[in-house]
């Protein structure tokens, strides 16, 4: 499925990330965790690739390890054409600036006492992106473009509302003009009438600064909302990719089926007519999953041959990919 | 159909260091028998703070100012918080389902003994009564070899298993109503589906009435027959879900449905419209009405008048908003 050329933003192949699990004083192996075990996707550039699954599922391991905030266990990332996978931290660093970040925690991703122009002037500094006298008009710039009013450059970000801290995020993802950003769960720490407000500032930057983002959430509306194509992850691997509209009118994994059918619509004339699949059990515990197909245990169309093999993710036609046998 | 619990006027407020918070400001509902109800709006709009005012549980700087609450034709907030009276209803009559699955159930207590408590408590039996009644209680939400995981602590179970713990604790002294304050907040969408479609079997097949406490309007949409919306520690809008949802009057309930995307919604075709501003701190509020600074149906009246009382536009449903919008648009 990965055809790199100069359209691919990010190229991820074969990437597997395992976590030790250690015992005693000698910190001695006694198992792994697969948290992304063996994905391979592609973000094109100008797009929105969204992540969804539910928590463990390695979607923000996914995201860390293009970041180079892990080191991978093998596979490689492929970032606008540089493999980045495992290169030495100084070669790493001038890439960095062309990678923003916006973090899911939403106490602990600001210094509360940090001065929300500090915040943003930071990596601008660490980048040498800008000298000290362009410094100041390039803060103010940033805050204008992220919908906040400059005279606020000297407050600490512990006074500021939530929805305005997650601007100040946005605002100090953006500081070096990167092409990519990662934004992990952007609105969930939000109330439902202020996440719109941020889904609107994140769609018009794309469009204004020709951003690229790598969506990750557990809201399927939302990810289905902002997304050009949508992968679905299920116990470190993605088990259905398709475009949006294509995964929500036609999706095939019957874990997505699931996924679909739980999340109940405001509207309940239409709520009546809907069939809700309740999956039996519990994920698995990732330190010991099901073999052959991960999904076997809670699936109900699950046959012998599910456990036995894992299934690959194969081509249907149209961009859309399925890790299923039974389809 | 009776209500089985029945609120007019309820006030609570909060005195603190910068003034007062009106946190329950004149809020009515009733439950009937057996039904189940919605209660939604954002953080901090009074709905935790309604359900408990209702059983009490309100602590200083808190305090119930006024109101009556009805339960069983009488008046259960004239009975002290720690009245023999009143500790029957709560845990009893009335049941919790809380949010927070860190610290509810009691994290230091083996299961065993926080639901056998409840048993010789409220329904006076004995040990080995009250340990039978809760392994059949585990069994009946779904908790495999209950017998065994009785008494295990409720970190040994995963996060949707101590949810159904505190599912069988709410329904084990057959309670006339269970409130679930925000019950799936913290649990991923196929195991609130889980959680959700059991509550709902449990309390259709036991006839209890059930209130969920939620900002989710899809869970509100599926599982509830009425809706109460809050608002700054008001109801805003109340009604059938069906006449709330097809037809919201309320520009709160409007900016609401309007600023979520919807599942089946074509990428690109609409672009969600959010409701500008913030909601109110809710010290020392103004007497108008409290949406007015992000509404945008405001006029010249909304400015000048006091908040307006909920007022019928619909059978069955009522907004308390001077605007009628079908009327304007």
């Amino acid at each position: 499925m990965n055809t790199s050329d100069n359209n691919t933003m990010i190229e991820v192949s074969n990437l597997k990330m395992y976590f030790p699990i250690t015992r005693g004083l000698l910190r001695r192996k006694v198992g792994e965790i697969k948290a992304v075990d063996d994905i391979d996707f592609v973000i094109r550039k100008n797009e929105t690739l969204g992540l969804v699954g539910e928590s463990g599922c390695g979607k923000t391991t996914t995201g860390r390890c293009i970041l180079r905030l892990y080191n991978p266990t093998s596979g490689t990332i492929n970032f606008d054409g540089t493999d980045i996978s495992a290169i030495p931290e100084r070669k790493l660093k001038p890439l960095r600036r062309h990678m923003g970040a916006i973090f899911q925690d939403p106490y602990g991703s600001l210094n509360p006492r940090q001065r929300a122009g500090n915040i943003i002037s930071e990596p601008l500094k660490v980048h040498h992106m800008a000298t000290k006298t362009e410094l100041n008009d390039r803060v103010a710039e940033l805050f204008r473009l992220v919908g906040l009013d400059p005279d606020l450059l000297d407050r600490v970000s512990g006074e500021f509302s939530g929805d305005q801290r997650q601007r100040i995020r946005i605002a100090r993802a953006l500081a070096c003009q990167p092409s990519l950003v990662i934004c992990d769960e952007p609105i969930s720490a939000l109330d439902v009438s202020i996440q719109a407000q941020i889904i609107n500032l994140l769609e018009e930057l794309q469009e204004t600064l020709g951003l690229t983002y790598l969506f990750i959430s557990q809201d399927l509306p939302v990810v289905l909302h902002i997304s050009h194509r949508v992968a679905v992850m299920y116990l470190g691997r993605i088990i259905e990719l398709a475009s949006s509209e294509e995964l929500y009118e036609n999706p095939l994994h019957p874990y997505t089926q699931a996924l679909l059918s739980a999340i109940p619509v405001p509207d309940p004339i239409a709520e009546r007519i809907r069939q809700c699949i309740i999956l039996r059990g519990e994920m698995p515990n990732p330190a010991a999953p099901p073999p052959g197909c991960h999904f076997h245990t809670r699936c109900q169309r699950a046959i012998d041959e599910c456990s036995v093999a894992r299934p690959p993710l194969k081509d249907v036609g149209g961009g859309h990919y399925v890790s299923c046998i039974r389809v | 159909m009776t209500a089985v619990l029945d609120i007019h006027d309820l006030h609570t407020h909060f005195h603190t260091k910068n003034g007062l918070v009106k946190a329950v400001d004149g809020v009515s509902f009733y439950i009937d028998e057996g039904e189940i109800i919605g209660v939604v709006g954002e953080s901090s709009c009074g709905k935790s703070e309604t359900m408990l005012s209702v059983v009490q549980l309100i602590q200083t700087p808190g305090e119930i100012v006024s109101g009556e609450v009805i339960f069983n034709g009488k008046n259960i907030l004239q009975y002290q918080a720690n009245s023999p009276q009143m500790r029957a209803i709560r845990g009893g009559k009335i049941s919790f389902i809380f949010q927070n699955p860190m610290k509810s159930p009691n994290p230091m207590l083996r299961v065993n003994r926080q639901m056998t408590e409840i048993l010789e408590l409220h329904l006076d039996m004995d040990k080995e009564a009250a340990r039978e009644r809760s392994i059949e209680l585990l069994k009946m939400v779904g908790v495999p070899a209950a017998e065994e995981r009785i008494d295990d602590y409720p970190h040994q179970f995963s996060s949707s298993m101590r949810q159904r713990i505190m599912i069988a604790m709410a329904l084990s002294c057959n309670p006339k109503i269970i409130i679930a304050d925000e019950p799936t907040t913290a649990v991923d969408v196929t195991t609130q589906a889980q959680l959700l479609e059991l509550m709902k079997d449990l309390v259709t097949r036991l006839n209890t009435a059930l209130v969920i406490v939620t900002h989710n309007l899809g869970v509100v949409a599926r599982y509830a027959q009425r809706v109460y919306v809050m608002y700054a520690g008001r109801i805003v809008e109340s009604g059938s879900s069906e006449s709330i949802f097809a037809n919201p009057r309320h520009p709160y309930t409007i900016g609401l449905l309007h600023s979520v995307p919807v599942l089946g919604e074509k990428r690109g075709t609409r672009k969600l419209i959010p409701i500008y501003g913030l909601p109110p701190a809710l010290i020392n509020m103004p007497e108008t009405c409290a949406f007015l600074p992000r509404c945008t149906y405001k006029t010249k009246k909304c400015e000048q008048d006091p908040w307006p009382a909920l007022r019928q536009v619909d059978e069955n449903h009522y907004i308390s908003c001077y605007v009628d919008i079908r009327e304007t648009s």
